[in-house]
């Protein structure tokens, strides 16, 4: 009868026992595993954010430029005008043909009048009218007024590509969005409550009337979306800034209406990157190709980086437990295996007289802590997943919600609603230029799931956690008992 | 074959020795007797000359080698066997494995032999139902001749006994008896408080 057989007799014969130590080391193993699970469902999620959060490069007038310049211009009476450089499609392709550029989003904005059809009135809480359609704005002054429109409309290469619409905020309820084969056509997509309101319908045709002159358009309805129902204060502004009086068309519509010296022009261009890490490059790189004195490219890989930072935290997290329970796990295990193998001296002993190995002996205690193991490791790959699953949402909420409260605290008023406010005297009464995709993405950074899976990888990798455990346990335990001679073991 | 050589060995002080200067020689086939009073050290001689442990001082020579040089778990395993006053079975196992592992561990010359193995339990007395349940259901006597059938079974030269019939009753003790010689040239030596 070899140890193999000595270490399965014993198991079989000490079913209490060994049942004790089944259940002690599952646990042991649940935790570990877990803690291995969200490690590496927190790297997949790193990886996997890579791709779909990626950063983008916004391309855009250089405003602080252009303030300098209005300053340096402003002479004695006369009020400075701030002019702004719209950026060239000649531009815009070279950077997009640059290495890891994956695709470009060109957005132009500028308002108009309702004409067969009223914009939505939006109203304060204190019941004072803010914008009746095409009105005056209380308060402003007329040359701004004037050139600001109930109607906003921002014109895109396609909606698909807009931060609002890939970041769901914005959904089409009804026939589609606007997609890069509407350039040079009429076609819009309208708010759900504007079309409610007006009985409007894909397929329908509004007019509407340039801000200066006379000039209307005919515009076919060829999509509603539905913006979100709650709104933040800067969204309900007055007129045009209200989401419900947005219209969405191609970029040429809007540079159609903006006028002539807009052709192929884009107000701001944003550039996706493939890869996140290669953001810097990239907008070093399309620096060269740009003039910097008009034009500003700047990066934003923040929903990234708040991806990336948030799975970081988590990883830690789970590295922490890991290394917790592997320690706790050790010396819960090792006291187990000490008052085991201490219960076992006169076994020790009989076998030590007989002339057994030390070597034998011990392994004869490793065999049956590995059986143990095995089964251990065995339930711990059914509850494994469960455990992991509910203590890696925990993780991920409590990330989310910490990372969702840093961001707000780092941009105040920020909307990403795709329109800036009605103030400043942007050129040919544009409703002011929006954070475009300065912050894309960061609600895929809140939803980041873990996808925790018990893989075959996972499970050896927990065998050999648990085979250090229980090498270090036997060899503390043992090495005690089995310094002594088999006399003094038998006497004691 | 076995020779004590000036044999000592104390507890705590080297003043309170239980015994000092023992020079004894074993011979092969021969059947040794230790009398001696409780407490007089007899056991502890055993364990010296079983190898259990080192003497304080003197030596033991095994076929003119140091038992220190053969190594004390090589000279346990290969030359000596020990039917111990405490039986000193393995308590999960049944009387048939505790046998088959004494027979595996000193590589007996019948190690797995389970038929063998059946016989000698058979000859002390055992039946077939007892020597598959576990020892620890055994009256004290039967464990005592499951001990000794342990001995029996290894090809040990040098079968070292401390009281190894203080267990059974007299029925008993005769059918032990003269299964400790077999046919073999064995040494054996016998530790007892009386002379019966």
């Amino acid at each position: 009868m070899n140890f193999i057989k000595r270490a399965w007799l014993s198991l079989i014969a000490k079913k209490g026992r060994s049942f004790l130590l089944i259940l002690v080391t599952s646990a042991i193993m649940l935790f570990v595993l877990a803690g291995l699970l969200i490690r590496n469902a927190a790297d997949a999620a790193t990886s996997n954010a890579k791709k779909n959060v990626g950063a983008t490069l916004t391309l855009s007038a250089n405003r602080e430029a252009a303030f300098k310049k209005m300053r340096q211009g402003a002479t004695g009476g006369t009020k400075p005008s701030l002019s702004m450089t719209p950026v060239k499609l000649s531009d815009v392709k070279q950077i997009a043909n640059l290495n890891n550029v994956e695709s470009y989003n060109l957005t132009s904005t500028t308002s108009v009048n309702a004409q067969s059809f009223e914009a939505i009135s939006t109203s304060s809480s204190s019941g004072q009218s803010v914008m009746q359609g095409g009105g005056n704005m209380p308060g402003g002054d007329d040359k701004m007024t004037n050139s600001q429109g109930d109607i906003a409309v921002t014109g895109v290469s396609a909606t698909s590509l807009t931060s609002n619409f890939t970041d769901n905020n914005y959904q089409i309820t009804k026939g589609r969005g606007i997609k890069a084969s509407d350039a040079n056509t009429n076609n819009i997509i309208i708010e759900s409550e504007l079309a409610k309101q007006e009985g409007l319908k894909v397929g329908d045709t509004v007019k509407v009337k340039a801000t200066s002159g006379s000039k209307t358009y005919q515009l076919t309805i060829v999509g509603i979306y539905k913006a979100p129902s709650t709104s933040t204060s800067t969204q309900m502004g007055p007129g045009a800034t209200d989401p419900a009086n947005t219209i969405y068309s191609s970029y040429t519509l809007a540079n159609t209406i903006k006028g002539s010296k807009y052709a192929n022009t884009a107000d701001s261009v944003t550039f996706t990157v493939s890869d996140p890490a290669k953001v810097n490059s990239v907008k070093k790189a399309g620096k060269k190709l740009i003039n910097t004195s008009k034009y500003s490219l700047s990066a934003n890989d923040a929903s990234y980086q708040s991806v990336k930072s948030s799975m970081n935290n988590v990883k830690s997290f789970a590295d922490k437990i890991v290394w917790l329970v592997a320690i706790a796990g050790t010396i819960i295990l090792a006291l187990i295996v000490i008052l085991m193998i201490r219960e076992r001296r006169y076994e020790i002993g009989v076998l030590l007289s007989m002339g057994e190995s030390r070597m034998k002996i011990i392994g004869q205690f490793f065999i049956e802590m590995f059986i143990v193991l095995v089964i251990a490791v065995g339930v711990a790959g059914v509850g494994g997943k469960f455990v992991g699953d509910k203590l890696g949402e925990q993780l991920v909420s409590q990330q989310a919600s910490s990372t969702a409260s840093n961001v707000n605290s780092q941009r105040p008023g920020n909307t990403d609603s795709g329109q800036g406010g009605p103030g400043g005297k942007a050129p040919n009464g544009q409703p002011g230029r929006n954070g475009g995709a300065s912050f894309m993405g960061n609600n895929k950074a809140d939803k980041t799931k873990l996808d925790v899976q018990v893989t075959p990888t996972n499970l050896a990798e927990l065998g050999g956690f648990g085979l250090a455990i229980i090498f270090v346990s036997i060899t503390l335990a043992s090495g005690g008992i089995l310094r002594l001679s088999p006399r003094k073991v038998l006497i004691d | 074959m076995l020779t004590t050589k000036n044999l000592g060995y104390w507890y705590d002080r080297p003043e309170n020795s239980l015994f000092t200067d023992i020079n004894l020689e074993f011979e092969q086939g021969q059947s040794y007797a230790i009398v001696g009073q409780s407490g007089s050290g007899k056991t502890t001689f055993l364990s010296l000359i079983a190898g259990l442990e080192k003497p304080r001082v003197g030596e033991i020579d095994y076929n003119g080698h140091s038992i220190n040089d053969i190594g004390l778990t090589k000279y346990r395993q290969q030359n000596v066997s020990i039917v111990f006053q405490s039986y000193n079975l393995l308590t999960y196992m049944s009387p048939l494995n505790n046998l088959l592992t004494a027979m595996a561990v000193t590589k007996s010359s019948h190690q797995g032999n389970q038929k063998y193995a059946k016989d000698m339990l058979r000859k002390l007395g055992l039946t077939d139902e007892q020597m598959t349940k576990n020892v620890q259901r055994l009256s004290g006597g039967q464990k005592q001749r499951v001990a000794i059938a342990r001995t029996m079974c290894c090809d040990a030269k040098l079968v070292v006994a401390d009281e190894p019939t203080g267990n059974l009753d007299e029925e008993n003790t005769p059918r032990s008896n003269p299964t400790l010689p077999r046919n073999r040239p064995r040494t054996k030596s016998l530790c007892d408080h009386c002379y019966s």
